[in-house]
């Protein structure tokens, strides 16, 4: 029965993992919100997991929560604001590092975080062990996809993986800190978006571009 | 008496993959045609084709050596020698002790390597298009391939193709999660052995996007059927293994007539399903850039190595 | 009847910003937000006081069950929001309606500022007063979207670039932050599974159980988390351009207090963590850190050319003294640091409020286009040379007092090469930084700068901030020195004063 268990735990895990690799190796915006969608949807079918073997009720509405706001609600404003802005965003066409060499070198920070959570002592628990250098995989692969990409829609794409790599990260340490608390952070993930979105328009508008290496006026020199 | 009839099973599982494999091409073809609204030829195409080649003369360019003669032969040989370790409806060929995954995949590199020399051999620009192509995608898809792999080996214990496959056909219903990742990997790799979109598409004759055909361009008649064939039995070969390492279910692990039947019959019915997903992919991608191969060939890289990293845990 | 008062207590410190953001939303009257925001602020102030007297005379204040939780520490960082937000509210009204005169903003961004204002001011007294770290963390987080909209305000290439950055920056740092409360949570439920395992009263109460190891891999990422948001050096790379190009009131704000809330939450860790395995682990860091901050900021004003840039790197540079301190231990050194906490609070506003009064009157931020401040605005140039000698540790200034028992507790306690490391660069900073100061106050003004103040509210907060600059260098008084006096208690005895 454990083993069965601790089987699902670590498909969902692997299945997770697989559609954060969509993001680093597709180009286009609407590639990446589709995996971020897959993913959130995986989450949110993950956290349901983890209420189901806790038994811990308000695990299923943080789950549910995840469903609605992260696979729905931001993916909606996030379409709305690329249709409605006013340079046609289409292909990340040059990152830092190229598509072929970023996805191996995710797969090298797979392995780092779960090198790194072999180090932490843990108490031993399926949970931890399936999901925690999961999350820990997506937090670095979402600095990763921060750093490398070079437009302003990839930096909020890479903040939002880093914010599903944390909820998962809570979720399966400690199984989920307060729920008021989750909340909190949903409206903060929110409000940022929706900033964040606001700030899109208007670096459109005023830089004529979505590269973030225009973004250099501000330097000591 | 026991020794005897595994092995005229192991002969029956060769003459399967021997028979079978044109019957693949056919159900790939017609499947592909069904995809685009065509009708298509039948699916026993491919037989028409092997012997109406058969029947005919043999043009040979007075410029070749031995190579671009021998080569048709080598290769079908070294392929057919390869299908000799492939457990097909048996998780068990009595040949497997001596050779085992390995060695699948360097007779598989011998063949290649030889249809490589006969694409320069002939001395013709399209031939040597084609095999430097070839080189660059076989000396990336060849590190792939062997992590890919070594998930596998890891996994079921061995890279002997008897032990892994009775392994994985007795292993729990929910497959190891490396094993997940071990399949992409290795599914973007048969791909590309296999020639298939979007690595090269086995349908064009158009110079500027072959890579398989520009080889074996200068041939004809009987080695043309050779060539064919075996690159039919390659194919047929890499979707076996496929389907009998990570979908295992129906294989029979005994030698009774009735699990032998209902593993053959599976066997058939898993192939098609295969073949069939692969038309319908083949239907909805195009042929890649050569330089974007590198990016695909990193995905299946970096999920193999996610699957090594999984096995440890 | 003491948990009645306590409640209430709490409530009319929460109740004016929300109630000030709503009647901004409504009203929309350019003329009345800005002095509504004043009476907020002015309300805020006098109920800080009042839990201030409150908790010297009483050390702790619990409220809405566990939920609020006031001790000395809390309140020195909620003193310091409160004066700051007061005196910025006041500069504010003359600073935009000034704005709004040359057209820089319009009346929609003014009701924005305001309602951004208030909020803002909501969610700082939030960060010190929580009980639950989680909380806190929300908080903290929110006040980096809030002060992002507020920095946002102008439609200019600068800020805009700016406010990204901060927003990226912050959000991922306070991502490692949020990695490192769980993790502190993790080692609470370990050993103590109960509804208090995310307070920090419950939590300093455990911490003796705590892993060891778990404890310091936490605070490792408490301290990129928190210290990115406190612009502790190398992670304060969005704090020059933040502060440089939010609106002035906003950048007095968030140098002197906000940078204090997220330091604020370093300290709870940092108390929880030498409970746990001992203080030498987490000074260690602090001090590094600090040290690192100093050197950087040291450089960078060297080479600076722009007035509120150079005032952001003092800024990081008097949070590397603050970590400092807290780092050498030891009550001198921690009663030092929180010392320093208020100073540098009343000192930078003041040289914000002075910059921007100036950089409005020779419409310029570039250090070699302002000359001869004194011969222009009198006042706003003594007091502009009143908060920069402040700045850089003259005494008899507050500054000074603090920085001293920063730097003689660290002899103290032994740690030389980090001190002379220190010490030598804060006399290049002295240097560098006084050279640009009277090169900017003294000298001939271009001749067609004409004689005159920018009126008596913008002069009356940076009097106010003055005279307090002047005074604390001289004389502390007996209740701000006891309420010092428990929070170094409640930090260097493991919460409790």
């Amino acid at each position: 029965m454990d083993t069965i268990q601790f089987d699902i735990l670590t498909i969902s895990g692997a299945i997770l993992l697989i559609a954060t690799f969509g993001i680093v190796a597709t180009r286009g915006f609407m590639d990446w919100l589709n995996a971020y969608r897959y993913q959130s949807i995986v989450l949110s079918g993950v956290t349901a997991i983890i209420g189901y073997v806790t038994g811990i009720w308000e695990i299923y509405i943080a789950a549910g929560l995840t469903l609605v706001i992260k696979s729905i609600i931001i993916p909606k404003v996030l379409t709305y604001v690329t249709r409605k802005l006013e340079i046609e965003f289409k292909l990340e066409t040059n990152p830092y590092v190229s598509i072929r060499a970023s996805v191996i070198i995710s797969a090298l920070l797979v392995a780092l975080s779960y090198f790194l959570i072999q180090q932490i002592p843990f108490k031993s628990d399926q949970i931890v062990n399936a999901y925690l250098p999961v999350s820990m995989a997506q937090f670095f692969i979402g600095l990763f996809v921060l750093v490398n990409r070079r437009t302003v829609l990839s930096q909020v794409v890479g903040l939002l993986i880093i914010e599903n790599g944390l909820f998962l990260f809570a979720m399966a340490l400690t199984h989920g800190v307060s729920l008021l608390i989750e909340i909190g952070i949903f409206v903060d993930i929110l409000v940022g978006i929706l900033i964040s979105s606001i700030l899109l328009f208007r670096i459109s508008r005023t830089f004529d571009s979505l590269d973030v290496g225009k973004l250099e006026n501000l330097r000591d020199d | 008496m026991l020794n005897m009839i595994t092995i005229i099973i192991g002969l029956i599982q060769v003459l399967v993959i021997l028979v079978l494999a044109p019957l693949l091409t056919g159900i790939i073809r017609k499947t592909k045609a069904r995809t685009q609204k065509r009708i298509g030829a039948s699916i026993l195409q491919p037989y028409y084709d092997l012997l109406k080649l058969v029947r005919k003369d043999e043009v040979i360019s007075d410029q070749t050596s031995w190579i671009f003669r021998a080569c048709p032969w080598i290769n079908f040989a070294a392929i057919t020698t390869a299908a000799f370790f492939i457990p097909v409806f048996l998780a068990y060929t009595p040949f497997g002790l001596v050779g085992d995954l390995l060695l699948v995949i360097g007779l598989f590199a011998l063949g290649r390597f030889f249809t490589m020399l006969a694409g320069l051999d002939v001395a013709s620009s399209f031939g040597g298009l084609g095999s430097s192509r070839e080189m660059m995608i076989s000396a990336l898809l060849e590190p792939a391939l062997f992590l890919s792999i070594f998930v596998v080996a890891i996994t079921y214990g061995g890279t002997n193709l008897s032990t892994l496959i009775s392994a994985s056909s007795n292993s729990s219903f929910l497959p190891h999660p490396q094993i997940i990742f071990a399949a992409i990997g290795l599914f973007i790799i048969i791909l590309g052995e296999t020639g298939r979109l979007p690595f090269d598409n086995p349908a064009t004759h158009l110079e500027l996007t072959m890579v398989h055909e520009t080889m074996i361009l200068e041939y004809s008649g009987k080695s043309l059927a050779l060539m064919e064939w075996s690159q039919s039995i390659k194919q047929i070969i890499l979707f076996t293994l496929m389907i009998n390492i990570f979908v295992p279910w129906g294989i029979s692990s005994s030698i009774l007539l009735s699990t032998l039947a209902v593993g053959f019959l599976t066997f058939i019915g898993k192939i098609s399903l295969f073949g069939i997903f692969v038309a319908f992919l083949e239907s909805s991608v195009a042929k890649w850039r050569l330089f974007r191969i590198p990016d695909l060939i990193a995905i299946a890289i970096a999920t193999s190595m996610i699957g090594i990293v999984l096995c440890y845990l | 009847m003491d948990t009645l008062i306590s409640n209430l207590t709490i409530l009319f410190l929460l109740l004016p910003p929300v109630v000030g953001a709503c009647l901004v939303t409504v009203l929309k009257k350019k003329r009345v937000i800005g002095a509504i925001t004043i009476c907020t602020a002015s309300l805020i102030l006098i109920q800080v006081l009042f839990v201030v007297s409150r908790i010297i005379s009483q050390k702790t204040i619990t409220a809405f069950g566990n939920a609020f939780y006031v001790d000395s520490l809390s309140a020195v960082i909620l003193l310091s929001i409160s004066v700051v937000g007061f005196v910025a509210a006041i500069y504010s009204k003359n600073y935009m309606g000034r704005q709004y005169d040359n057209g820089t903003v319009d009346d929609k961004h003014i009701v924005r500022y305001y309602q951004g204002f208030n909020v803002f001011l909501l969610t700082m007294l939030v960060v010190p007063i929580a009980n639950n770290l989680g909380v806190m963390w929300v908080m903290v987080e929110a006040t980096t979207l809030v002060s992002v909209l507020l920095i946002m305000l102008y439609f200019k290439e600068n800020a805009i670039e700016a406010a990204w950055k901060y927003l990226i920056i912050a959000t991922v740092g306070l991502s490692f932050a949020l990695i490192g409360t769980v993790f502190f949570y993790y080692a609470n439920i370990n050993t103590n599974p109960s509804e208090d395992a995310m307070n920090w009263t419950g939590m300093v109460h455990n911490a003796k159980l705590f892993d060891p190891n778990l404890v310091k891999i936490a605070f490792v990422f408490i301290l990129v988390g928190f210290g990115t948001k406190a612009g502790l050096a190398p992670m304060h790379t969005w704090l020059p351009d933040a502060h440089s190009e939010a609106p002035t009131p906003v950048s007095a704000v968030l140098s002197g207090v906000l940078l204090n809330c997220a330091f604020y939450g370093i300290i709870r860790f940092h108390i929880v963590s030498s409970v746990a395995i001992g203080p030498g682990f987490s000074n260690q860091l602090l001090i590094i850190l600090a040290v690192v901050s100093i050197v950087i900021a040291a450089a960078s004003i060297y080479f600076q050319k722009d007035m509120k840039r150079m005032l952001a790197y003092s800024s990081v540079e008097h949070m590397g003294l603050i970590s400092l301190g807290i780092g050498f231990g030891g009550l001198l050194g921690i009663y030092g640091a929180i010392l320093q906490i208020i100073n540098h609070a009343l000192a930078k506003p003041l040289m914000f409020f002075a910059s921007g009064t100036i950089s409005q009157k020779y419409d310029a931020k570039a250090m070699s286009k302002i000359t001869g401040i004194i011969k222009v605005m009198p006042i706003t140039g003594i007091l502009f040379l009143i908060g920069g000698l402040a700045l850089v540790g003259m005494p008899p200034f507050n500054i000074f007092v603090s920085e001293f028992m920063i730097l003689s507790s660290g002899f103290k306690s032994g740690q030389f090469v980090a001190v002379s490391i220190v010490i030598l660069f804060l006399v290049v900073t002295f240097a560098v930084f006084l050279r640009h100061l009277i090169k900017m106050i003294f000298g001939d003004p271009s001749s067609e700068m004409k004689k005159s103040e920018m009126g008596k509210l913008a002069i009356l907060p940076m009097a106010i901030l003055g005279s307090l600059v002047v005074i604390l260098g001289i004389y502390i008084p007996v209740q701000l020195q006891t309420l010092i006096q428990n929070a170094s208690t409640v930090i260097s005895n493991g919460g409790f004063a």
